[in-house]
């Protein structure tokens, strides 16, 4: 359609020429829809409301007076409402290509008052704190030429004074600082843990060790115990042989002993008793044959005796009798003495010896003076007895022995 | 200001925006405020400063491009 005009979303009609005006304006906004434009009589226009870029690069000074080289990136459009499209459209209508430079140059001048409100440090820290600078800074001069500001980006800040480096050296000597604290401390505890590991492993060798020895001796000892343990059995049993042999030799000499004693000494008490015995027996025979004997005798001395007293009575006044009685008397200790004599030289073995035959002699002796001293003492009693006379009494005796008792 | 055509020109009074540039006690900042079907910035005023983010009813417009805002006290 030639006479129908419809802008783009992003673009106004200036519609001039119009006598329907829109307020004060001279001219006609529209957007969004389309409208009739009478040709000849009225002239169309359209302005990009579309986003435009600036670029910016000046030396700028900061609050602190140190200079910085800032490039920046402006981001703008023409305003949306009516204002800011007159305006615009009154400004740059015929030269919308040269808007950016315009923009760029105005902005420069104005990026020198943003930074100058501002420090280094907030430039670089404090998003904010820009923005707001650059409302304040560039507002009312870009709502003069109907220009929105939706972006000023600082896309680089040049060092030229070293003042940011120099801003950054103390940060960075500390971050180098520590690091290398943290690579040495680091280093220090790699070396600690070493070092306890091989601590750790040489204490767990030396224990090694010690129990390998330990278990070495206690294998040695077991060895040297099952080494001795053969000849200790051994000796053992040697004692053991030994003390059965001593046993058996005991109870061998036991034997002996016994069989010395069944053998030997029984019989020779026996043989012993028995020639005891039998000497007792020959010796009181002996001894009750001289006893007999001697009994006899003295019986027969005593019957002499008698008949010599009944002939000393009846001689009392011969004395005859006596005398020989006395002559008996005085052959009596050789008559005991033959006796004994006799009982020595005989046959017998008396088990008391010699001292047994000296008992049987001297009882023999100590018997037969007896008789003699009772004769004597007879014969004292009668002193009127001679001795004289006595043989011849005796003799007379021995011729008629056994008159007077029968 | 007169403003024939609201649909080119729709007022933002009243409306409820969101700062964007925080506003110091003493020069603009900036709020978004949904208009015309997308969300316009305005630089805004205001008579305390109000941080970053925070809920504003605009309450007057100064200018093309200006607005006196006030925090949204959440009742």
């Amino acid at each position: 359609m030639l006479f129908w005009h419809v802008p783009a979303p992003n673009e106004a009609l200036l519609i001039s020429g119009s006598k329907r005006r829109a307020g004060d304006a001279q001219f006609r906004i529209v957007t969004g829809h389309g409208c009739w434009v009478m040709p000849v009589k009225q002239k169309a226009s359209l302005l990009s409301l579309s986003l435009r870029e600036a670029e910016i690069a000046e030396e700028c000074v900061t609050q602190q007076g140190i200079r910085i080289a800032v490039r920046a990136v402006a981001v703008f459009k023409v305003g949306d409402d009516q204002t800011s499209i007159a305006n615009a459209a009154r400004r740059f209508l015929d030269e919308q290509t040269g808007m950016e430079q315009l923009v760029g140059r105005i902005f420069a001048g104005h990026l020198r008052s943003i930074i100058g409100g501002l420090t280094v440090e907030e430039i670089i820290r404090e998003r904010d704190r820009v923005a707001q600078e650059i409302k304040e800074g560039s507002h009312s001069e870009m709502e003069k030429l109907g220009i929105v500001v939706d972006a000023l980006q600082i896309q680089e800040i040049g060092d030229v004074s070293g003042y940011i480096t120099n801003l950054a050296a103390p940060h960075a000597a500390a971050v180098a600082s520590t690091a290398r604290i943290a690579q040495a401390k680091s280093d220090q505890e790699a070396t600690e843990r070493e070092q306890q590991a091989a601590a750790l492993k040489a204490q767990y060798e030396r224990d090694t060790a010690i129990k390998r020895a330990g278990f070495l001796a206690e294998t040695e000892q077991s060895n040297a115990l099952a080494a001795q343990a053969g000849p200790l059995s051994q000796a053992r049993a040697s004692q053991e042989v030994i003390e059965a042999q001593t046993a058996l030799a005991e109870r061998q000499a036991g034997l002996a002993a016994q069989r010395l004693e069944a053998e030997v000494r029984r019989p020779a008490d026996a043989e012993a008793y028995r020639q005891r015995t039998l000497a007792e027996a020959g010796r009181d025979r002996t001894l009750f044959e001289a006893d007999g004997r001697a009994y006899t005798e003295r019986t027969v001395a005593q019957a002499h005796a008698d008949a010599n007293d009944l002939l000393a009575a009846s001689l009392r006044h011969g004395n005859q009798e006596l005398i020989a009685a006395s002559r008996v008397v005085e052959q009596l200790p050789a008559l005991a003495e033959a006796a004994a004599k006799g009982m020595a030289d005989a046959q017998i073995t008396v088990l008391n010896g010699a001292e047994g035959l000296g008992q049987v002699v001297s009882g023999i002796v100590g018997q037969g003076l007896g008789i003699l001293d009772v004769l004597r003492k007879k014969a004292v009693g009668t002193p009127q007895a001679g001795t004289a006379d006595v043989p011849s009494a005796l003799v007379n005796l021995d011729q008629h022995p056994a008159a007077p008792r029968s | 200001m007169n403003h024939p055509d609201t649909d080119l020109d729709p007022d933002p009074v009243g409306l409820i925006g969101r700062v964007t540039v925080s506003i110091p006690a003493d020069g603009p900042g900036e709020v978004l405020v949904p208009l015309r079907g997308g969300s316009e910035a305005f630089a805004a005023w205001s008579a305390a400063p109000v941080a970053l983010h925070t809920q504003v009813v605009v309450t007057d417009r100064s200018s093309a491009r200006s607005v006196t805002v006030e925090p949204l006290n959440p009742l």
